[in-house]
Parts: C-alpha cells; structure tokens; sequence
C-alpha cells in the first residue's frame, strides 16, 4: 500500500478527526474554566458567614490597590496549614491584588530567615515596598498585620489611671483587659496616662478614656480635661453609680447631669437572658453614626448610673447613644445597695426609660475678637486645629465593658463603634460578627445508644435485608 | 434525546434486581454511619474539655466537628465505591452481546450514555439520600448549620457525578467488568491524589495539578462555601467524560 493511501485509510481519517473533536472540546473547556477562574463568584451557606472574612476586615481590604503578597511560614503536613490556607484564601477572593503563597521553613530556611520567620504561622505580609509580619494565620492577626502596613501612624488611646480607675492589663472579670486587646486588634495603640505625674494629655492622644474611676480627679486633673476639650480633645467617660470623680461639675457644664441613681430592670427580654434585676438592658439607640447599625440588639448596662441631658447650652450639642427601657426605674440613694430593695415604689422612684450613654458634640468657640484674628493670620494652621469640634461621651457604666461583659451581645461593639467614632476611624464602625461561640455537645446515654442504633444497625441492616428480599424474589421467578 | 428514559428505567431495574446495588448500599451506609457516630462522640468527648479553650472554640460546632470530616470520609468511601456502580454499564453489554443490540435501536449514542449516567447517578442519589437521616438525627439535639450542609451534599452530588463519568467511560474501554472497576479506580486515584503535587512542591505544575484535582474542588462545598470555580469545574468534568465515552462508543464504526 502507498504511503499516500496507508495515511488515508478509514481507521486514520475517523481516528484523527475523533481526537480533533476530542481536543477542540478539552481547549473550550479549558477556556470555560479558566473564565471562571478569572470571574469567580462565591457563595458563603454558612451560618452567620463564617468562612467568609469580617465586615472590618473587608473594609480594610478595600484599601488595597496595590500588590499585596502573603507568604506563610508552614512545616509541610502541619494540620493548621489547611485552615490558614483557607483563610488566606478569603483575603485573596476578596481582593484581586492579594497573592499568596505557602513556604517550608525546614525545606527553604534562607527565605525564612529573611523573612524574620520566628515559629510556624508566621504570615509575611509585603505591600508597597513594606512589610510585615503576623503571628498567626488567622484573621485577626491578618488583618492587623495589613492594617499596620496600610497606615503606619497608629492612633492612640490613652487610659487614665491613678484614681482606681479599671486596668487594661486586668484579666479578671471586672478589668478592661478584653476592651484593649480588641483596641489593638482595630489597629490602635493603647497605653495608661498618670495625669499627676504628666501633668497634661500627650499631643498624639486621640481619645482619653476615664474608666470607672473609684476616688475624685483633682481640680488642676480636671482643668486639663477641660483645656483637652477646649482644643477639640476626645473624651470617654464610663462612671458608676454613685461615684462622681469630682467630675459633677465638669460634666454638667457640658450638659450631662450626674445624680445619684441606680438603674433598675426587669422585663422579659432580660429575664430570657438571665439579666438580674441590677442589669438594666438597652434595646432603644440614639440616631447617631456609632448606633447606626443597631436595630434588634440588646447590649447589657450591669449597675449602671442614668444621665441627665440638658439641651439648651450653647456650643454642646448633646444626644443619648443608649436607652434603658420602658419598663425600668431609678432608685436613689447608696443606701439601696445595702438594703437590696429593689423594688419600684411610685412615690420615690422614677419611671424609665433613661439615657445610659450619651454623646456631647461640643462646637469650638467663634471667638472672633482682635488678638484672635490676630494668631489666626501669625499661625493659621494651629488655630485650625484648634477649631477642631470635640466630643464628650458619657456612659453611665463601666461594667459593659469589662472582660466579664465586652463580649456579651452588642457591648464591645457599642465601645469599640464609639472609641473609633471618636478617633475618626469612619470606617471601623459596624457591627463585628461573634464568630466563635462553641456550640458543645453533651449526649445523654439514651441518645449516644439510639444513634448508634440508628446509623450503625438499622440503616445499613435495611439496605442488607432490601438485599436479600431482591435475592430471594429473582431466584422465586427463576 | 427520546428514549433517555427507558435506558434509566431499564438500567434501574437491573440496579434494584442484582446484589450489587445492595451491597455497595450496604458497605456505603455502614462506613459512613460509623464515621457519623466516631465524629459524633469525639465531638462530645471534645465538648467537655474544650468549652473553655478559644482555640478550640471555632471549631467546636456540629458542622466543624461531625458533618465536615464526614462529608470528605464519604467522598473517599465513594471513590472505591464508584467502579462497582460503573463497572458493569457498558463492558456487560459488550461482553453479552446485547450491546449490538442495543446500537440497533433507534437511540443515537448520546441518548444510551446520558441514560446510563444518569440511572447511576439516581442510584448514588439514593444512597446520598439515605444519609440525609444523619442530620435529621441530629436536628432535636443541637442547631444545625443548614446551609453549609446543603453545600455539602452539593459537593457530594457534583463530586458524586464527576466519579460515575469517570467510570461510565472506563467501562466503555473494556468488555470485562474486572478491567473496568480497575480502570475507574486507578483514573479515579490519579484525579483525587494529583493536587498533592503541589503540597510537594512541584514548582510551577502545582497549580495545574491542583486545578485538575476532585478532592482540591472539594473542599470548598464541605466547608459550606459554594465557588462557580469548583461548579464549573465538576460540570467541565462530567461533560468532558461522557463526551470522550460518546467518542470511543463511536469509534466502533469505524476501527479496524
């Protein structure tokens, strides 16, 4: 046979169009998916999202529009590798610029000593010619790593303490140690602040925080408050009950009225979350950007103080965050905590609802007189910043946001939207996801016997026994 | 595409007459009820010295603990599973003899292999439904995440049908059954273990590989998240097979 006709024989011509037809629908395929993977969509079933990445984490990501490569430190066959890949995964589909990659520090040790590799879960981070590296490969670490990347001046809080003010670094039921470490995780920089011994607030605070002092500030602690909000400062005060701090004065002259009351509850709502009666609850939100996002939540106020709004100053601007309900009343007097009688007595005690937080928008004087005008045109940027509006909020309790209550319902997002409004990080004020509720298991006897029951004996038995009647009833036709 | 329905009634019938269908159902159910009830109780066992170790919190849920190990068990369980459904589609026609048959009736190829795929697909169905009781089990005693369960079965189902491609088309290569299920089985490894290539570290390829993976596009839909990447994929999947099944049941006409 010719060459010619051996090369056109029926088996060559149908043989080679088949594996054309073959390749042709392999390269449309590939083109298929290759489109999918350059537009990928995503649907996250899970309850509560939680293989997806935080709304603040997001938010942060949406600042990225450069490269921004992550490269993780793993020992191959680490049972976290899978986890952190899933979660480096999320940063990339959330944004196009995110790369990532996995390195071996055992099997690649000179990249992972440039990198400052420290143990496995090391995530170098590399944006914009900077870099940083995160402890771990979970979000929280992430995401705090980027921020630092993203904004290298890292706003601070300050605490004040020296009046037995709650400590951040307490990490018992009543200290704030909780609220700090979810401060940083927002990306700021917090520290503790002796006024006595400073004798003024650093230049580089952005909010000062007096938390639940127990004695009195002194009067020359209380005219550097004053001289702080007199420059646009950013103040949160969270003050018990019946303990003023010296502060009465200070904060009526802005519109919040202290007294000396107890917030008392007791209402359905708190009594399915086993609130007691000396936890009063707050469902009703003022109409501001921190409570924006707050319809349907419940934050916990323990042994909380009402307050008292006086709207007709001049230059103050108040308006409540919080409302305790309906169904609360006050009791006055430091005695009611001896005597444990709580309940309401129309006649002394006064019906709710009442402001459990509040916020002062303080507007900076016009002060339009000569030497004004004067340091106005000799320095025009100082003066600018000191036309700066400040703020002054109020809660009339501490306790919501102690480690035993931050993480209970909407609390630390009621401090956390509220520390960042007054920072004026805009963009962290939402509602954080509470991911990490455990949902234990404890099976009784009865149950760990009838399941076994059910899935080790019935259901296969079932199918063994379909089996055997299909059996006998072919070989009865046979 | 007339006549899809009586392939899958007659090959149905067939499924429920012979053992096969009961014994594959059989060893399915038992594997998975007691990687269910082992999940199960470690999940309990775990509960109790875990409640206070945030480590371990997030994990701590019945769909971490019990149904995303089980779903990626029944995955592997299926996978040797998958050649003995398979197996017998088209070698048993051919080594019969009715597969002549069979090609005289008025049915064009694509209607006898989307017919066959699909009676297999229905008998995996089945077996898949029957372990929709294992959560239904579970519902009085703790809150389930339903929607990252309905991805999972919906990575079961794709993964599912993915595998009885495979093996539809190993079947059409060989007249004998053995050969067959070997066939699918060895095909079926190579698809799921490629994507280790690039835990290896295989520069470069390690994508590739990843991409052409069952088990990489599984993971995604047994963690609760549905990506049109891993969809498409499976559905790519498919269709190539019983595309390259059609070719090679065409071939016939013209081999020498």
């Amino acid at each position: 046979m010719a060459l010619r006709d051996r090369l056109f024989t029926r088996t060559v011509v149908y043989g080679g169009g088949s594996a054309a037809a073959v390749a042709l629908v392999l390269a449309i395929l590939v083109v298929i998916n290759l489109l999918a993977g350059r537009y990928p969509g995503r649907l996250d079933l899970t309850q509560g999202k939680s293989q997806s990445l935080t709304a603040v984490t997001l938010a942060l990501l949406k600042d990225v529009d450069k490269p921004l490569t992550l490269t993780a430190f793993f020992p191959e066959g680490q049972g976290d590798r899978q986890r952190a890949r899933e979660v480096l995964q999320n940063f990339a589909y959330a944004n196009s610029q995110v790369s990532f990659s996995f390195v071996d520090p055992d099997r690649q040790p000179h990249k992972a000593r440039e990198a400052g590799f420290r143990f496995p879960g090391n995530v170098l981070l590399e944006y914009d010619g900077r870099r940083q590296m995160a402890d771990r490969a979970d979000e929280e670490a992430l995401a705090e790593a980027l921020r630092r990347l993203l904004r290298p001046q890292q706003k601070k809080v300050y605490f004040l303490t020296g009046h037995g003010e709650r400590s951040i670094e307490d990490p018992k039921r009543e200290g704030l140690l909780t609220a700090k470490r979810a401060l940083e995780n927002e990306g700021f920089l917090v520290a503790e602040l002796n006024l006595l011994k400073e004798g003024k607030i650093p230049p580089d605070a952005s909010v000062l925080v007096i938390a639940g002092p127990a004695k009195s500030l002194f009067p020359q602690e209380i005219a550097v408050l004053k001289e702080f909000l007199g420059k646009g400062g950013r103040l949160l005060a969270m003050l018990e009950p019946f303990q003023d701090a010296g502060l009465k004065d200070f904060m009526a002259g802005y519109g919040v009225e202290l007294n000396d009351g107890l917030v008392l509850d007791h209402n359905q709502v708190s009594q399915a979350l086993g609130a007691s009666v000396v936890m009063p609850i707050a469902v009703k939100y003022g109409p501001h950007r921190i409570t924006r996002d707050f319809t349907n939540v419940v934050t916990l106020f323990p042994l909380a103080r009402p307050l008292g709004l006086r709207r007709d100053l001049p230059g103050a601007a108040g308006l409540p965050l919080a409302l305790s309900t309906q169904t609360s009343w006050e009791k006055i007097g430091r005695e009611v905590l001896k005597k444990e009688d709580w309940d309401f007595n129309p006649q002394k005690d006064r019906q709710g609802p009442f402001n459990l937080a509040v916020l002062v928008e303080l507007k900076p004087p016009e002060r339009k007189d000569e030497a004004a005008e004067a340091q106005e045109k000799a320095a025009p940027k100082e003066k600018k910043a000191e036309g700066k509006t400040a703020y002054l909020a109020v809660f009339g309790d501490v306790d919501f946001a102690t480690n035993g209550y931050f993480n209970l319902s909407m609390n630390g997002d009621l401090f956390l939207n509220t520390v960042n409004f007054l920072a004026e990080e805009e963009k962290q004020i939402l509602i954080r996801r509470d991911e990490k509720k455990p949902q234990p298991l404890s099976l009784t006897s009865w149950q760990i016997y009838g399941l076994f029951f059910l899935t080790l004996i019935f259901i296969p038995g079932a199918m063994l026994v379909a089996g055997v009647a299909a059996y006998v009833r072919r070989r009865a036709r046979r | 595409m007339s006549g899809i329905g009586a392939v899958v009634r007659k090959e149905l019938t067939i499924y429920f007459a012979t053992p096969i269908f009961y014994l594959v159902g059989f060893c399915f159910l038992l594997l998975g009820g007691y990687f269910f009830y082992a999940n199960l109780l470690y999940y309990s066992l775990l509960s109790f010295q875990g409640a206070q170790n945030p480590q371990l919190a997030a994990l701590l849920t019945p769909q971490q603990m019990v149904f995303r190990p089980l779903f990626g068990t029944l995955a592997i369980v299926f996978l040797f599973l998958v050649p003995l459904i398979t197996m017998r589609l088209l070698a048993e026609e051919k080594r019969s003899g009715t597969a002549e048959l069979l090609f005289t009736y008025p049915l064009t190829d694509g209607a006898i292999i989307l017919g066959k795929f699909l009676a297999a697909l229905l008998v995996y169905l089945l077996l898949l439904a029957i372990t929709v009781i294992y959560p239904l089990s579970l519902a009085p005693i703790t809150r389930l995440d339903w929607g990252a369960l309905a991805s999972g079965y919906l990575g079961l189902i794709l993964l599912g049908g993915a595998c009885l491609a495979l093996g539809l088309f190993a079947s059409s290569l060989t007249e004998n059954q053995i050969i067959a299920a070997v066939l699918a089985f060895a095909f079926l490894l190579l698809f799921w273990l490629i994507g280790w290539q690039q835990e290896l570290g295989a520069a470069g390829w390690g994508g590739l590989f990843a991409a052409l993976s069952l088990l990489e596009h599984f993971e995604n839909l047994a963690r609760g998240v549905v990506d049109t990447r891993d969809v498409v994929f499976y559905l790519s999947f498919i269709y190539f097979f019983l595309f390259l099944t059609q070719r090679q049941l065409e071939s016939r006409r013209w081999r020498a």
